[in-house]
């Protein structure tokens, strides 16, 4: 959390990628290096979220595939695809392009609206921006709820 | 009396003290065993090193202001010592109170931190009552008690040569005047008194002003300072609190110090950077008003653990000097024979460091091996052009190599460490089992990775008891045995094919097969039919059965049953093999085979499609290699499952690509674009016919079954005592590779036991053998049954006789009726009475140009006559004996196929095998082989 001095009102900084045509964010603190090591390992029976395993340094690091959790299809490794490696538990979110780290004030997160499945969605708020609303991710949702299944979230 | 007080209480105690008093203790405890084992012959030089043990326990109990441990560690010192000067015999009971008291200071340091206090009241009177019984009138002479020797006199010289080591000890005059080095002492003797009640050594110093603090760059209040936090000042001259920081560090002058701390002469030396020469230690008073009952508890702190014991005599002694190594002293000492313990490290040889440093180290050493790796494709190209950067690369090859072992080695323990351990265990359980147990380690110093070693302890400490508590007789039962009364544990640790290999042998009683099959069926683990076809080795391994272990089942088989299946689980999880092997009198053998390291395994880097993975080399029994055209004869389906007719019998084959689920892609030959391969088994390639539409001719034509399938390899895997073929298209090299684990994400994965880096830098999955087999769906343990179950069966039918067989049934008289065989059977002829030709009492008949004897059955048996008034007679020609012959018979009834137990008793005679019931008849069944014997003593007895 970053004190704005323009305007002296908290703001917080989030990486902005995309799944598909979703807008995402993820909170710049939790998240350890952004990275271009597609070389992803399948991992056979593995859930389908799982792409795979890559080697970070010398460390395995597990490449999640959120837009299977979120009822698309496998992403495509294209030009633009990064790994977004999370601080904690040697995980990565494989994303279809990455975009600006984003600085927006916490006045400006809102809970996800009702109609949106909390439980399963791993979107901890979204975000208005001018243009797009902004889906802000929570790891540790990633975390825990990883042993369910996928489910579509509801969007419109 | 709250221990835990002071600076230790709290959880900044100083934990460098606290592990130098945990490796202290864990060296005591061998001592221990050691001396009670050797009795009255123990060696100086083992009792001098568990001394030497607990005085530096005491020392840190005392630095650290443990009491509680400092008291009893106090007692067990005046017991050493007074084994030591040969004034108490070693005996079991003695050994029992000093491993009570080792066990409450064990307690006493893990209880650090947490408050609780020990109890240990009971503990230190056992020993303090020891030393006082054991004070025997006969003393050794001691040191203390020669003065002219110990350079107490006031007369001796002032200053000692250099080079010379003052002796350790020194007495006061009456007045409280000593002298040392030159310098001349006054201590109180009430000062003495009150030191040596909070077990305290006196000393006196001798420090130079020069030498001592100027030449290091300190001054004197650090000196007051240093002395001040190791003791309490008694005496000092000058008086060294009322200098500044600056001054008197200059000049000639020296410091006479008395000072009483709880230190040796040595440590005290090292922590104020002095000559231990320059150090005395002083006698402690005697004190005989001070002697305080040896029951009296020790609650209030103040008449502490050292007086409370002894008497004087004895006092005079109680402080201890573990005799020093490199002493050049010139009274001879108590024993003379101090020889260095070659397993005592200097200090300075090693160090500690935290085993997180280590795995760090290791996993950054393989990050070297990674890169040094990822280098050598990059830069061979120079390589060719410059030689130069060639030996270069050799050299970081070779460093990188060496690194990254020796950084393995780090992690290397020996496996005494961990089979030490047990010394105690077997003692213990032996003296409460009134057994007599003897344990030997072979090859202790055999090393293995510490995360082996930790998940060994358990399982050992189970195997071993079980050896105590169900192995090995009493010695009566032992003796009866004609066995020698005490029993032998052996465990034997060295290296073979890579791996480790541990053999737990006792003597003992061994186990029954047939009792443990018993309890095992009592127990409802296994059934009865499946019983039948074990084998002994099969019988004995039943104890690895989980739900075998319950405690009745064990006390009856007499055997070792407690948890073996966790021990089972447990070596099984460190990548290991247990087997047991057992005699009934003789003993059992566990053999217990474990990978060196669990992070670095040797594997087999094998291939499908753009795929890699890696097999423990321990699962691969061996590689068969199928050529195109082989693979059509060699892998064939059974009911769309593969197999191999491998060495005589049928081997499951499993193909990885299927096994994982993995689109089967192959390039095809015609356009050269990747399609996916239809077809699911190896064996549908057999079947042209079924090959799907679409493919175009030239791709047929090309045969690209073969082109594009090339060779494939069967890995033969083992899983315990069943093998399985799988079937992969790529084979590469052995490879040590380090085991990563799997994330949470991935660890449902059945096929993976964990995943690597190879050295170019691509992740691969490590393959679980156990998973696969269980994965694809391979009924091993229902194939046994079925094994096993039709070996009972078959020798079930043989023991009942209950086989189908072709019979011919016949009757002689008119009634009775008769089987036999008709696999015995050459032929049947039909004849007519007067075909018969009698010769005497014997019958005759022309056949085949020949003449045929004939019987008749009541010739033989005691059977009705045979009817011989019907037109019609036949005759049954048997073959397969010797004497050829034809037996006339009345009617031939039928032929039949029948599968019926006979009942044979009392009232079938020889050459009647049995009868029963057909179609409302009762038939004997006749043994032809018998029968035939009689036809013959029939047709011989009456020529």
């Amino acid at each position: 959390m970053v004190l704005n001095s323009m305007t002296g009102k908290s703001t917080k900084q989030y990486v902005s990628f995309r799944i598909d045509d979703y807008l995402m964010g993820i909170d710049i603190t939790k998240v350890r290096e952004v990275n271009l090591l597609l070389d992803i390992t399948p991992v056979q029976h593995a859930p389908d979220f799982v792409r795979g395993l890559i080697n970070l340094r010398g460390q395995i690091v597990t490449v999640l595939d959120l837009g299977i959790k979120l009822g698309r299809t496998d992403r495509e490794i294209t030009q633009d695809s990064h790994n977004i490696i999370l601080k904690h538990d040697d995980v990565g979110i494989l994303v279809d392009s990455i975009g600006d780290v984003i600085e927006v004030f916490e006045d400006d997160l809102e809970i996800p609206p009702a109609n949106m499945d909390m439980a399963v969605s791993y979107i901890d708020s979204v975000i208005k921006l001018d243009k797009e609303l902004m889906m802000v991710i929570s790891p540790e949702m990633i975390l825990e709820h990883s042993d369910l299944n996928p489910q579509p979230v509801k969007m419109g | 009396m709250g221990d835990q007080n002071g600076k230790c209480s709290s959880a900044g105690f100083d934990n460098d003290f606290i592990t130098e008093i945990k490796d202290d203790l864990d060296l005591l405890e061998p001592d221990l065993l050691a001396m009670e084992k050797e009795g009255s012959r123990v060696g100086a030089d083992l009792i001098n090193h568990a001394f030497r043990a607990i005085h530096s326990i005491k020392g840190g109990a005392g630095f650290c202001g443990l009491r509680d441990l400092g008291a009893i560690s106090h007692s067990m010192e005046n017991v050493l010592m007074r084994i030591r000067d040969g004034r108490l015999d070693i005996t079991s009971e003695i050994v029992d109170a000093l491993l009570a008291g080792l066990d409450r200071m064990k307690l006493m340091i893990s209880n650090l931190g947490t408050g609780t206090p020990v109890e240990f009241l009971r503990e230190k009177q056992i020993l303090d009552g020891i030393v006082v019984e054991g004070a025997s009138p006969v003393r050794q002479p001691s040191f203390s008690d020669l003065p002219e020797q110990s350079g107490t006199g006031k007369t001796k010289p002032p200053v000692s040569p250099p080079g010379t080591i003052c002796p350790d000890s020194a007495s006061l005059d009456s007045a409280g005047n000593l002298s040392f080095r030159g310098r001349s002492f006054k201590v109180e003797q009430e000062q003495l008194e009150r030191a040596a009640r909070e077990g305290k050594f006196v000393y006196v110093l001798v420090i130079e002003a020069k030498k001592d603090i100027a030449a290091k760059g300190r001054n004197v209040r650090a000196l007051h300072d240093d002395l001040v936090s190791t003791g309490e000042i008694l005496y000092a001259d000058p008086d060294l609190s009322d200098m500044g920081s600056g001054d008197a560090a200059a000049g000639d002058s020296f410091f006479a110090i008395v000072l009483a701390t709880i230190l040796d002469t040595e440590f005290l030396a090292e922590v104020i950077e002095i000559l231990p020469e320059q150090i005395l230690r002083l006698d402690p008073p005697p004190l005989g008003k001070v002697v305080a009952s040896p029951l009296s508890p020790p609650l209030d702190a103040r008449p502490g653990p050292i007086d409370s014991v002894a008497s004087q005599a004895s006092e005079r002694e109680a402080i201890p000097v573990p005799v020093r190594e490199d002493s050049t002293s010139k009274p001879p000492r108590d024993t003379g024979e101090e020889a260095h313990r070659p397993e005592i490290k200097k200090p300075g040889e090693t160090i500690r460091v935290s085993v997180d440093l280590i795995s760090r180290l290791m996993n950054l050493a393989g990050e070297l091996v990674l890169g040094r790796n990822q280098l050598k494709p990059l830069i061979e190209g120079y390589a060719r052009e410059d030689t130069g950067v060639n030996s270069v690369m050799q050299n970081l090859n070779l460093v990188t190599t060496e690194i990254q072992e020796d950084i393995m080695q780090l992690r290397m323990q020996p496996v005494s460490i961990l089979l030490g351990r047990f010394n105690r265990m077997v003692r213990d359980m032996a003296r409460i089992l009134s057994k007599e147990v003897e344990l030997v380690v072979q090859g202790g110093e055999v090393e293995l990775d510490r995360t082996v070693l930790e998940g060994l302890a358990n399982p050992f400490t189970h195997l071993i008891r079980n050896c105590v508590d169900h192995g090995i007789e009493t010695p009566q039962e032992r003796k009866a045995l004609g066995k020698p009364g005490t029993g032998t544990i052996t465990i034997r640790a060295f290296h073979q094919s890579g791996h480790v290999h541990i053999i737990i042998e006792d003597d003992g009683r061994g186990m029954a097969p047939d009792r443990i099959v018993r309890a095992a069926l009592d127990k409802g683990i296994i059934s009865a039919a499946k019983a039948d076809g074990m084998t002994d080795k099969e019988k004995i391994g039943l104890i690895f059965l989980p739900g075998f272990s319950t405690a009745d089942v064990v006390t009856d088989i007499s055997g070792r049953g407690v948890g073996m299946d966790v021990v089972k689980t447990n070596i099984e999880q460190l990548r290991g093999v247990i087997d047991i092997e057992s005699e009934p009198g003789k003993g059992t053998r566990v053999q217990i085979i474990i990978p060196l390291t669990l992070a670095i395994v040797s594997a087999l880097i094998l291939g499908t499609g753009q795929f890699r993975f890696a097999i423990p080399q321990i699962n691969v029994s061996e590689v068969v290699f199928l050529k195109p055209g082989d693979l059509q004869n060699s892998v064939e389906s059974i009911n769309r499952s593969d197999v191999m007719r491998f060495r005589g019998s049928l081997l499951p084959v499993v193909r990885l690509r299927t096994l994982l689920g993995m689109e089967t892609l192959f390039e095809d030959s015609a356009s050269g674009a990747i399609k996916t391969e239809r077809r699911h088994t190896i064996a549908d390639r057999r079947n042209s016919k079924a090959e799907p539409e679409g493919q175009d001719l030239r791709a047929r034509k090309n045969d690209r079954r073969k082109t594009d399938w090339g060779a494939v390899y069967v890995v033969v895997l083992k899983v315990g005592n069943n093998r399985f073929g799988l079937c992969v298209e790529d084979l590469y090299d052995m490879e040590e590779i380090v085991v990563k684990p799997l994330s949470h994400f991935v660890r449902d994965c059945r096929c993976f036991s964990g995943a690597t880096i190879l050295g170019d830098g691509k992740v691969i999955m490590i393959l679980d053998a156990v998973g696969m087999a269980a994965f694809a769906g391979l009924r091993f343990d229902a194939v046994n049954a079925e094994a096993e179950r039709r070996k009972a069966r078959e020798m079930e039918a043989r023991a009942t006789e209950v086989q189908a067989r072709n019979v011919i049934i016949f009757s002689s008289a008119r009634d009775e009726f008769f089987a036999l065989p008709l696999s015995r059977i050459a032929r049947l002829e039909s004849i007519r009475i007067g075909d018969i030709h009698r010769i005497g009492s014997k019958r005759f008949m022309k056949y085949n140009d020949s003449t045929l004897s004939l019987v008749k059955l009541e010739d033989m048996l005691p059977v009705s006559p045979c009817v011989m008034d019907d037109p019609e007679l036949h005759v049954i020609i048997p073959k397969g004996i010797s004497m050829q012959s034809g037996l006339v018979v009345h009617k031939i009834i039928d032929t039949m196929e029948i599968a019926r137990a006979l009942t044979r008793d009392a009232t079938s005679p020889e050459g009647v095998e049995g009868k029963a019931f057909i179609d409302g008849r009762l038939v004997q069944f006749l043994d032809l082989d018998r029968l035939a014997v009689l036809m013959q003593n029939q047709l011989t007895v009456t020529t």
